[in-house]
């Protein structure tokens, strides 16, 4: 039986991959977007199953910062975790992000370890 | 401008180790120059007040689909055109944002473009001014890549 859902932005396909075979061996379903836009609507169709949301920082349309901030502002989407997904490992950058709400983050390149470390943090899974 | 492209092109070395290191099971080893056989190029820009350059990675087309295969897990068969370019241009920006961060440290900062992904055959990209440029190989079990900082 599926833990719900975990939603992916990032506008490369290929990172959306791994992250989603990481989702899917911890038994959630997984869910992508492309950008932030295109994740403020998956949201609104899937607005009660999302357990978490894996949120790249550099995307057109709307970036993961703009997303985020989106995010944290509504009173429907607000207590899901979200785990900022960045290349470049600037602190002030990501404690912006960390005073924006965001639960956790990544620096690429990162192994599949500490992804899935990372992830189970923000859904209290040991 | 010589210290920063020197500065450039040791980050880049780390990071190149870095992103297999960490992204696949895949180890590559400096070497000496080496003829590519049918590669795609991952780019990107760096802009800054002080000095602006380009990150070339060339990579050839099988070693770009092994790598991808082993990211991902997706089979190299069923690996379309587009996904494997998409993997180019997700590994330049990997390893030039790793780039980025080390050399905050050196209090040297840039701008990063979107990379984009050439693939085709007998092209090359030309500067109209004169530009410092280095050049690195790598080899690997899986296929060879090169990777060429330039800036001015």
């Amino acid at each position: 039986m599926s833990k719900g859902f975990i939603l992916t932005v990032d506008d490369s396909e290929m990172m959306r991959d791994i992250i989603s075979n990481a989702v899917k061996s911890l038994g959630y379903e997984s869910l992508e977007a492309e950008n932030g836009k295109e994740a403020l609507e998956v949201l609104e169709a899937n607005k009660d199953n999302v357990k978490l949301i894996v949120l790249d920082w550099i995307m057109p349309i709307m970036d993961g910062y703009e997303t985020l901030k989106r995010v944290k502002e509504s009173d429907e989407y607000k207590n899901i975790p979200v785990i900022m997904v960045t290349t470049e490992n600037d602190q002030l950058r990501i404690i912006s992000a960390v005073k924006l709400g965001a639960d956790n983050y990544i620096v690429k390149p990162f192994n599949i370890t500490d992804l899935i470390t990372r992830l189970k943090q923000s859904l209290k899974e040991n | 401008m010589d210290n920063i492209q020197e500065l450039i092109v040791a980050s880049i070395k780390k990071s190149v180790f870095e992103m297999f290191q960490m992204m696949s099971s895949f180890t590559v080893t400096e070497t000496a120059e080496i003829q590519l056989q049918d590669y795609l190029t991952g780019c990107l820009q760096l802009n800054s007040d002080n000095f602006n350059g380009l990150i070339k990675i060339e990579i050839e087309k099988e070693f770009a689909k092994s790598t991808v295969s082993d990211m991902t897990g997706v089979h190299r068969e069923d690996l379309e055109n587009a996904f494997v370019m998409d993997g180019v241009g997700e590994i330049v920006n990997m390893v030039t944002g790793f780039t980025k961060s080390k050399l905050r440290e050196e209090n040297i900062s840039f701008d990063l473009t979107p990379p984009f992904v050439i693939y085709g055959k007998d092209y090359g990209i030309k500067f109209k001014n004169s530009v410092r440029r280095d050049r690195i190989y790598y080899s690997s079990v899986q296929g060879d890549l090169a990777i060429e900082v330039i800036t001015y």
